[in-house]
C-alpha cells in the first residue's frame, strides 16, 4: 500500500498509464496546438475565404496577420535610437548570400557574418577614409542589431558581410548614413540673438527728425492722458479692500486646531465678561495683585508670571487681538508714573448725556439735520446723545405724510466747559 | 506635562535643515508653556557636553556608532535614544507622558519606546521620501527610508503633519487612517526679521542696483524646490523689466546646472547665485528684495513663505502643497503653476504694482504674527498631546 502511494507521489504510475493509454488524446492535443499551425502558414499569407453573399453581410477588414519575415530583398538600414544609440536591421536573399560565396570559394564556409560599422562623422564617405571602424559579429540568424556608440553627436554607415578568418571582409550590402543628435545643448553659446523691434509709438527705420503737426501732437498728449486713465483705473480695480483684522480672522481660522483653540478662549473670555465686566488680563494689571484667576497662575510668581505676559507667552492669557492693547493701555509698570490723587483708590467721575423726545402723525416724517429720525408706531420718538463740552445745535423738521403740512422746530443745548478742582 | 523630543538634529547640536529649528523652537515654547522637555539628540562637536539644560529645555546629545550604510547609522542612533530615554526615566523614577518624534529618522526609535514601556507617541511628519525624491518612487535605500516612514506611522499613536497636502500624501501611501493624523502648520519667529536695514547698502554687497526690482529664491537647488523653472521664467520677465534682478541663496546638486542654463539663455548678467547663507544674511537679504519666488514642484510645507512674510516680502509660491494652503492668493502672495510662464505671470504681476506688493508684504507679516508664532503652534500641539 505504502509503495504504491509513493509511485503515485513520484509519479511513476501515471506515466506507465499515460504511455499505454492516454497517448491518443495526447496526439491530438498536439496536433491542435496553435503554435504548429502558425508555424505551418507563417510564410505565406492564409488562404482568402471568399464570403457568400447570401449568408452575412461582409465583415469590416481588420488587418491581424502579422507582417512577412522577409520580402527576399537584400538591404541594410540603420536609424538613430538616441543620442548614443543606433539601430540597424538588414534582410539578406539567399541568392546573394549564394553568390557571395561562390565568389571566396572553398574558404566561404570559416566565414562569419559581420556587421561593420564605419564613423563617417564630417567625411564624404568612399569606402576607405571613414575615421575608425568596428565589427559586430552577428551570426546567420540575426537581422536587427542595436549597436551603443559610445559617443554622440556622429554619422555612421555600416556594412554586413562575410569575414574569413584571415580578416578579410566581403560586403553584401551597404546601409545608408545615419546620424545621431547631440546629448547636451550647443557649444556655441557666443551668441545672444536679439529681437529687433520699433519701440512703440516710432517709425521704423527712419533717421531724422519727424516732423509732427499740432493736432498730432495734441492726439498724442490725448493717448498718453487716456493711458494714464486706463492704468488708473486698473490699479482701482485692483485695490482689495481688506483690513489688518480680516487677515488676522482668516488666518486664525485657517487650521482647524487653532480654530478651536480661539474659538474655547472667546467662550471664556465673553464669560468672564458676564461676571466681572472686564477683561481678566486687565483687571490683573490695574489691581497689580492676582484677585480673579489663582487656578490658572497657580504656582508661577508674580514677576515670571507678568514676564510671560508681557512676552506674550502665556496660553492661557493672551487672546488674539486683545492682548496687547490691554497691555498697552494699563500696565503695572506705569503705575509708578501716575498721579498722587490717581494712585490712590478714591475716585470721583461725572458723565453728561442728552436725551431730545418728542410726538407727532405716526406716518409723518421728521428729520434731524440731514439725518431720518425714527419713529415709534404711536408716533413718539427719543433720541440720546452724548454730552460733551460745546453747543449741539437740533433743528427739527417734520413732514406729513401728504407733504402739505411742514414744522420746524430749532433749539440748541450748550454745556458750558467742565472745571476740575483737584 | 514631562515630554521627550527625539530629533537627530536642532540648533544645538547638528543644524541640517527645518527639523532643528522647529525642533528647537517647539521645545522653548512649550517650555515657557510650563511643561518639562527633554530633546534627546545627536552628539554635535566632540566639545559638546552629553546633557546641558539651555533656555529651560533639557537636552541630551547622545553619541553612538558610525555606519557605511546611512539607514544603519540612523538604526544605531535610535539604539542610542532609547537607552537614553529609558535612563532618563529611571534616574527621575517617572515616566515621560509623551514621546514625541520627528520624521522618519528617530521613528524606530519611538517605536522601540513604545513597545518597550508603552509610551504615548506622537510623530510629527515634516517631508516623505516620495516629495524628497521629487515625486518619484526610488528603489534601493529610498525604498527602505519608505518603509520606516511606514512603520513609523503605523505604530505612532498620533501622527502630525505639517500641511493637509502632507497628511493625504500620507494617507495615500501608507494607508494610514484618517483619525490618527493632526495638522498644525510649520512657525516661525517672526521676531527675528524685525529691525530696519539700508536695502541699497545690501544690494550693493550683491551688485544690485538700489531700484532694480529683485527677486529672492531661498531653499536647496535641488529639482524639488524648481530653481531650473524659475531660471527658465527669467527672459519672459526680462522683456518688461530689463533691470529685474534674481538672487538664489542655498546650494546643492542643481547649483551648476542650472548657473549654466542661465548663461546659455544669456540671463547670466540678471541672476547672482550666493551659495549658502543663513542668519543675519540671509534675514538682510529677505529685507532688501521685492518679492520671494518659491517655485517648488512639491512642498510639504515652505518655511520660506512663513520667512519672507516675517520680513514683510510678498511671496510668488507655486500651488504644490502646503503653499496653496497658507498663502491667500492676491492677499499676502501670488499662488502659480510650478511653469516659466506662470512663475513670470506672478512675477511680473508683483512688479507692475509696486503699491500693491507692499500692501501684500504688510498682510504676510500680520498672518505670520496671528497663526504662525510658536506660541500659537504650541498650543496646537499641546491641544495634540492632551486628545490622548
Amino acid at each position: 500500500m505504502a509503495k504504491s502511494v509513493l509511485d503515485k507521489v513520484n509519479g511513476k504510475k501515471y506515466v506507465e498509464t499515460k504511455d499505454k493509454k492516454i497517448s491518443p488524446t495526447v496526439n491530438l492535443s498536439k496536433d491542435t496546438l496553435p503554435q504548429k499551425s502558425f508555424k505551418e502558414n507563417s510564410f505565406k499569407a492564409p488562404d482568402r475565404i471568399e464570403p457568400k453573399k447570401e449568408e452575412k453581410p461582409q465583415k469590416p477588414f481588420i488587418d491581424n496577420y502579422d507582417l512577412p519575415a522577409n520580402y527576399n530583398t537584400t538591404s541594410l538600414t540603420l536609424i538613430a535610437r538616441d543620442p548614443q544609440w543606433i539601430y540597424a536591421y538588414w534582410e539578406i536573399s539567399p541568392a546573394s548570400i549564394e553568390a557571395l560565396k561562390n565568389q571566396i570559394g572553398y574558404e566561404a564556409d570559416r566565414a562569419v557574418y559581420a556587421l561593420r560599422m564605419y564613423d563617417v562623422t564630417c567625411v564624404d564617405f568612399n569606402g576607405h577614409n571613414a575615421h575608425r571602424t568596428f565589427d559586430i559579429d552577428v551570426g546567420p540568424h540575426a537581422n536587427t542589431w542595436y549597436i551603443n556608440l559610445w559617443a554622440d553627436n556622429a554619422s555612421y554607415c555600416a556594412e554586413v558581410g562575410l569575414r574569413l578568418p584571415d580578416g578579410r571582409f566581403f560586403p553584401i550590402v551597404r546601409s545608408n548614413f545615419a546620424t545621431t543628435p547631440r546629448a547636451r545643448p550647443s557649444e556655441r553659446s557666443e551668441q545672444i540673438w536679439m529681437e529687433a523691434k520699433p519701440a512703440p509709438g516710432q517709425a521704423p527705420f527712419v533717421i531724422g527728425e519727424i516732423h509732427k503737426t499740432h493736432s498730432d501732437r495734441l492726439s498724442a498728449e490725448k493717448i498718453a492722458q487716456q493711458k494714464k486713465a486706463e492704468e488708473a483705473k486698473h490699479r482701482k480695480q485692483r485695490k482689495i479692500f481688506l483690513t489688518e483684522d480680516d487677515v488676522r480672522a482668516y488666518y486664525s481660522r485657517l487650521s482647524p486646531l487653532l480654530k478651536d483653540i480661539i474659538a474655547e478662549r472667546l467662550a471664556t473670555k465673553s464669560q468672564d465678561r458676564k461676571k466681572f465686566g472686564i477683561d481678566r488680563v486687565s483687571v490683573y494689571l490695574k489691581d497689580g495683585r492676582i484677585r480673579l484667576d489663582d487656578i490658572l497662575i497657580r504656582g508661577i510668581s508674580k514677576d515670571k508670571f507678568l514676564r510671560r505676559l508681557l512676552a506674550g507667552a502665556s496660553e492661557e492669557l493672551v487672546e488674539l487681538g486683545g492682548a496687547s492693547e490691554s497691555i498697552s493701555s494699563g500696565g503695572a509698570a506705569s503705575e509708578q508714573n501716575l498721579p498722587e490723587y490717581r494712585r490712590r483708590k478714591f475716585f470721583f467721575e461725572i458723565g453728561t448725556e442728552l436725551i431730545v423726545y418728542g410726538r407727532t402723525e405716526p406716518d409723518a416724517e421728521v428729520m434731524l439735520g440731514d439725518k431720518k429720525v425714527t419713529l415709534r408706531s404711536d408716533g413718539t420718538f427719543t433720541l440720546r446723545f452724548a454730552l460733551p463740552d460745546g453747543k449741539i445745535p437740533l433743528d427739527f423738521v417734520a413732514t406729513s405724510n401728504d407733504r402739505i403740512d411742514k414744522r420746524e422746530i430749532s433749539t440748541a443745548v450748550e454745556r458750558s466747559k467742565t472745571k476740575y478742582n483737584p | 506635562m514631562r515630554i521627550a523630543l527625539l530629533a537627530w538634529e536642532s540648533l544645538h547640536s547638528i543644524c541640517v535643515g527645518g527639523v532643528g529649528a522647529h525642533v528647537t523652537e517647539l521645545a522653548c515654547a512649550l517650555e515657557r508653556k510650563g511643561h518639562e522637555v527633554h530633546v534627546i539628540t545627536r552628539m554635535g562637536r566632540h566639545d559638546h557636553a552629553q546633557y546641558e539644560r539651555i533656555h529651560g529645555v533639557h537636552y541630551h546629545r547622545v553619541p553612538f556608532n558610525t555606519h557605511p550604510d546611512f539607514v544603519e547609522e540612523v538604526n544605531n542612533m535610535c539604539r542610542s535614544f532609547v537607552h537614553t530615554v529609558f535612563q532618563i526615566e529611571d534616574y527621575m523614577c517617572a515616566p515621560f507622558d509623551i514621546i514625541h518624534a520627528h520624521d522618519w529618522l528617530t521613528s524606530n526609535a519611538m517605536v522601540w519606546i513604545k513597545q518597550g514601556r508603552g509610551r504615548r507617541t506622537v510623530l510629527t511628519i515634516h517631508s516623505t521620501e516620495y516629495g524628497r525624491c521629487g515625486n518619484n518612487f526610488f528603489g534601493g535605500r529610498s525604498a527602505r527610508i519608505r518603509d520606516h516612514e511606514r512603520h513609523g506611522t503605523f505604530c505612532a499613536d498620533k501622527v502630525i503633519t505639517v500641511s493637509n497636502a502632507l497628511k493625504n500624501e500620507i494617507m495615500w501611501m501608507y494607508n494610514m487612517p484618517d483619525w490618527k493624523a493632526w495638522v498644525v502648520f510649520n512657525g516661525v519667529n517672526p521676531r527675528n526679521y524685525d529691525g530696519w536695514i539700508d536695502p541699497a547698502a545690501v544690494r550693493r554687497q550683491y551688485g544690485v542696483g538700489p531700484i532694480d526690482p529683485m527677486v529672492l529664491f531661498s531653499g536647496r537647488m535641488v529639482y524639488q524646490k524648481g530653481p531650473d523653472l524659475l531660471v527658465e521664467a527669467i527672459p519672459y520677465i526680462l522683456k518688461y523689466y530689463g533691470n529685474a534682478k534674481f538672487v538664489f541663496v542655498g546650494d546643492g546638486e542643481m547649483r551648476w546646472s542650472v548657473e549654466d542654463r542661465a548663461r546659455r539663455i544669456g540671463v547670466a548678467h540678471a541672476t547672482r547665485f550666493l551659495g549658502y547663507h543663513n542668519g543675519w544674511k540671509l534675514a538682510d537679504l529677505y529685507k532688501a528684495s521685492d518679492c520671494i519666488c518659491v517655485p517648488s514642484r512639491n512642498e510639504p510645507f515652505g518655511i520660506v513663505i512663513l520667512e519672507a512674510w516675517s520680513a514683510g516680502k510678498p511671496v510668488v509660491a507655486s500651488s504644490n502643497g502646503g503653499p496653496s494652503e497658507i498663502v491667500w492668493h492676491d492677499v499676502n502672495g501670488l499662488k502659480i503653476y510650478s511653469y516659466p510662464e506662470s512663475i513670470a505671470w506672478g512675477i511680473g504681476t508683483l512688479f507692475a504694482d509696486f503699491d500693491h506688493a507692499r500692501w501684500m508684504g504688510r498682510n504676510g507679516r500680520v498672518a505670520v504674527e496671528s497663526a504662525f508664532s510658536w506660541d500659537v503652534i504650541a498650543d496646537q500641539v499641546l491641544r495634540v498631546y492632551n486628545s490622548f
